[in-house]
């Protein structure tokens, strides 16, 4: 067979090695083992992630020969920026309340957008709040802090 | 109902607008000054919970602000004690102590993020109700000494269901087994409803159950009562016997009170000893608790502290030698 | 039977029962809707309504909940590939599609029908067979459990279109995953990093609203022109003739199925719809377009994940056990109305009993009649401008899992799932498979220990248990199944490739 790298597989393959590695380290660090009858809590993580690092190497071998198949363009700017919405969201909902985070999380997620148009950015905050006011805050009363002096 | 729903967003719009007045009403130094949490560290639905919502609800009214009850489930009840214990200790923040958080948490979590007795000040006590054996309809085993007769005559003894690696009963049935000289094997499962469904089916043998969750079982017939793990015989149950009847001196009760984080101000902490105890002397609320399962136990905040302390003695060693320890 | 059932109706069709029924549908499905939001959350959110209710009107009223919240959320999978539960999971897979050709009337409409049909049929199944069904989930041992577990892992590993291997590694991963937490039997915390939230595991709503949800509008944002192709497609709202002919035997074996799985406490639901979606893989004549947006993976899913839901109230009803989380629920609403379910239920309160078997009938119709109509609407949604509409949907996201435990961290864990889902997505890594080894993968690890505990450490006892060596059996047949077409499939690449 000629070797024809395929670069999803091979990437795919050593991630699912590194990861059962990983784990699998951890877990004879910290987990006993135990015996068939007696199974101790690092049994089934052992099974587990030996059977994954070993679909891992089949994956990486099997990925030298049956390429090309080229990891596509990584959009990390639209990806950074969605994650970094959210996670403004958890970051600030508690300490600045459900008002200010909600815009927050709005007003950074539409960057993504390659036109940012502020009206439109302005209008869906403000329809957001009210919608999500009515909903969680009044309807549902979910235990959420609204203003950042609520709590 | 739509008159239930109206009366459920009014209390929230009296919350919102409490929220709202929040900065005005501080500087009054009142107290209550706004609408005070419970922290229930269980998941909603739960006897537990609904007991706690029956207090929180007439607690409100008494107060003159409402008391919401808030869910933090997760992590043996750790999780919603730990948040308590860092609130501001301004009478505005209660959580739900109990024998999982509060009496056992301490030994078995070897780094827990409070401290059971000095973040906390301990208010009043709610409710106690013991543990009971039960066996499948089937089993042959007709009374504990049965049990034990049984449980020696097997080399490696017999099994029991419980609720959960280090829960109070997963404690007491070793304690037992220790105390009757007996090999008692813990199988575990996740709650005790998937463990009563395996004693009914005859899987395990024995279980360990509050009595409150198992009473339905037993009166149904699908399992049967061998001991309870109370001072005296359950009034639900006069023909099951208690373990010291049966010759195992061990006394057991699953409980659940009110606490506050340390520091808040005492006057607050007696205001509230006072009106949870009268709550829990009015008629419906006994009622209730009856029909629930749950024992009512009158304690002032010192009789309570004292409890919790005494408690998380009794429940260290029984933690340590069942070698069920988290990090 | 026909008697109680009257009777039941005479209960259930009140004025009061009736509103009760409706109101609870029509939030359910609103609530359901929104992404995070999946039965357990809505039922949790809006079990405070019924506190003041007499019990037959609460009881009633929460059915009809958890049926609008289960539709809504297969609305949500459907049109924006946002499942919030496992079972949602697999409508995900053709119905996300479906919607992307344009077709997403037509896959709405089967899952009302579908999920209507299944329903009757399973309500009567409940009524007639009840208590006689309890016997069936009391005869199944730890053994039995870890064998079913078993063959749902091996047949969720054919699930997935492309690369087979990948698909099981992504499955065991998942079952990977699901270890982390508290260990069941020693009480010791595996792989938590001494973090309290993760001592109860990773969450299934955060994982799957990240790998799913997240990941899509990534990959949406980063392809411009197939969003606005997604947009100009006109859809129709109702099935063609051909389609009727298409969805009816998938339906029938759907029901069937997930009226039996359903009655297994724990994993019903997954089960149910993730086999009967197989079943349909494997005997369709349209396999070719299964993954791709075929109706049938639409149909017969949603009608065994109904048909389960129905059954699943079987052991509540008749032993007073819950069978899942959402039975949990039930169970502590009927506490807080003072009444404890069980057997003597039937006894001592038959309007309860027969009441709440109309109401599943009256809840399931409701369903259909509320949700029909709206279809149009649903679709009309799709037609939102895209850069209005993701940031809702990110916001509804976070709103909705940071409500699930009123904690942050589950909002992290979507972080990093979005970024997973989307790295997954550039490699050619199927995530459902990832989801269901998740679920399937801590239920097995509990049964298989206990088995071998209470069997003294003899292994035999999977094959000794007729149940069991049953399942294994079919285990082995699936397994055989799967390795045979891509055997075959392998030889011709490789012939291919020279």
């Amino acid at each position: 067979m000629r070797l024809r790298p395929d670069a999803q597989d091979i990437f795919a393959g050593v991630m699912f090695i590194a990861f059962a590695g990983v784990m699998l380290y951890l877990n004879f660090e910290s987990h006993p083992i135990g015996t068939a009858r007696r199974m101790g809590s690092g049994y089934m993580p052992m099974l587990t992630f030996g059977i994954l690092a070993a679909l891992g190497v089949a994956i990486l071998v099997s990925g030298l020969f049956t390429g090309p198949e080229p990891i596509g363009r990584f959009a990390w700017r639209d990806m950074g920026l969605i994650l970094l919405a959210l996670t403004v969201y958890g970051l600030t909902v508690e300490r600045l309340g459900f008002v200010v985070s909600l815009a927050l999380c709005i007003g950074i997620a539409s960057v993504a957008e390659k036109v940012w148009k502020p009206l439109r950015v302005f209008g869906l905050i403000a329809f957001m709040l009210a919608l999500c006011w009515v909903l969680f805050i009044w309807y549902l009363d979910i235990r959420i802090p609204v203003f950042p002096w609520s709590r | 109902m739509s008159e239930r729903m109206r009366l459920a967003r009014r209390t929230v719009l009296t919350v919102l607008g409490a929220a709202l007045a929040a900065p005005a009403t501080l500087r009054a130094q009142s107290w209550p000054s706004g609408p005070i949490r419970l922290i229930v560290p269980f998941a909603p639905g739960g006897t537990t919970d609904v007991m706690a919502r029956l207090v929180a609800d007439r607690l409100g009214p008494r107060l003159g602000q409402p008391v919401i009850a808030e869910n933090r489930a997760g992590a043996g009840a750790t999780i919603g004690s730990a948040i308590a214990a860092q609130a501001a200790p301004d009478g505005q923040t209660l959580v739900m102590s109990n024998i999982a958080s509060h009496g056992i948490a301490p030994t078995l979590y070897r780094s827990l993020r409070y401290d059971a007795m000095k973040d906390f000040v301990h208010i009043a006590l709610v409710t106690r109700n013991p543990s009971v054996m039960v066996a499948h309809a089937g089993f042959e085993a007709r009374s504990f000494a049965d049990v034990v007769r049984i449980a020696k005559a097997r080399p490696d003894g017999l099994d029991f269901g419980v609720s959960g690696a280090g829960s109070s009963n997963h404690l007491l049935g070793l304690r037992i087994a220790q105390a009757a000289g007996i090999r008692l094997n813990p199988i575990f499962y996740r709650g005790a409803g998937p463990a009563m469904t395996d004693t009914i089916a005859g899987v395990v043998p024995l279980m360990f159950d509050g009595l409150p969750s198992a009473s339905a079982h037993i009166r149904g017939g699908r399992v049967r009562a061998l001991a309870t793990s109370g001072s005296e015989r359950s009034p639900a149950f006069p023909d099951v016997p208690t373990f010291r009847e049966v010759g195992v001196d061990i006394v057991s009760y699953q409980w659940f009170g009110i606490s506050a984080p340390a520091g808040t101000p005492a006057a607050i902490v007696a205001r509230l000893n006072r009106e949870i105890r009268e709550i829990l002397k009015e008629p419906e609320v006994v009622a209730r608790f009856d029909q629930l399962g749950g024992g009512i136990v009158d304690m002032t905040p010192e009789q309570y502290s004292a409890f919790v302390a005494e408690e998380i003695a009794v429940w260290a060693p029984v933690v340590r030698a069942s070698g069920a320890t988290v990090e | 039977m026909l008697e109680n059932l009257i009777y039941g109706f005479t209960v259930a069709a009140t004025f009061q029962n009736l509103s009760a029924c409706f109101i609870g549908a029509l939030l359910g499905t609103a609530i359901g809707v929104l992404p995070g939001i999946g039965p357990v959350a809505t039922i949790s959110l809006l079990l405070p309504l019924t506190f003041g209710m007499p019990p037959t009107t609460a009881i009633i009223m929460l059915a009809g909940i958890y049926y609008g919240a289960q539709y809504g959320g297969s609305t949500t999978s459907i049109l924006m590939n946002l499942p919030g539960e496992v079972s949602s999971v697999i409508t995900t897979l053709d119905g996300y599609q479906m919607a992307k050709n344009g077709q997403a009337g037509p896959a709405l409409a089967v899952a009302a029908i579908g999920s209507f049909i299944a329903g009757c049929t399973a309500t009567i199944l409940v009524a007639a067979l009840g208590p006689m069904l309890t016997a069936v989930a009391l005869s199944f041992g730890p053994a039995d459990y870890f064998s079913l577990m078993l063959l749902g892992l091996i047949v969720s590993a054919v699930l997935s279109e492309g690369n087979v291997v990948k698909s099981i590694a992504m499955m065991v991963a998942g079952v990977g995953l699901g270890l982390v937490g508290t260990d069941v039997q020693t009480g010791q915390q595996r792989f938590t990093f001494d973090i309290p939230e993760l001592s109860d595991g990773i969450g299934f709503a955060p994982m799957a609203m990240g790998m799913f949800g997240i990941a899509e509008i990534i990959r949406n944002l980063e392809m411009p022109e197939v969003r606005a192709a997604l947009k100009t497609k006109i859809s129709r709202l109702w099935l063609t003739k051909e389609e009727w002919k298409r969805v009816a035997a998938p339906i029938a074996r759907g029901t069937t199925l997930g009226s039996i799985v359903g009655i297994l406490p724990g994993g019903g639901a997954a089960l149910s719809s993730m086999g009967a979606y197989t079943l349909e893989r494997r005997i369709s004549r349209n396999k070719h377009l299964f993954g791709k947006g075929a109706i049938e993976g639409v149909a017969a899913p949603e009608s065994a994940n109904n048909a389960a839901a129905q059954t699943s109230f079987i052991p509540l009803l008749t032993l007073g056990i819950p069978a899942n989380a959402v039975m949990a629920l039930m169970v502590g609403a009927l506490i807080i109305q003072g009444i404890q379910p069980g057997p003597r239920m039937i006894e001592a309160q038959p309007d309860l009993f027969w009441g709440l078997i109309a109401s599943m009938w009256i809840g399931n119709l409701m369903l259909v009649i509320i949700n029909l109509p709206m279809i149009g609407m649903w679709v009309r949604l799709l037609k939102v401008p895209y850069d209005l509409m993701y940031p809702a949907i990110l916001i509804f996201c976070a709103i909705g899992v940071y409500s699930l435990n009123n904690n942050s961290f589950d909002v992290y864990v979507t972080v990093v799932f979005g970024f997973l889902g989307y790295l997954f997505s550039k490699i050619g890594c199927p995530p459902a498979p990832m989801l269901i080894g998740f679920v399937l993968g801590p239920m097995m690890e509990e049964h298989l220990r206990r088995a071998m505990l209470l069997s003294r450490g003899n292994p035999m006892v999977f094959l000794e248990r007729p149940i069991s060596a049953t399942l294994l059996a079919l285990a082995v047949i699936a397994v055989v199944a799967m390795a045979l077409p891509s055997i075959r499939k392998s030889k011709d690449e490789a012939l291919a490739g020279g």
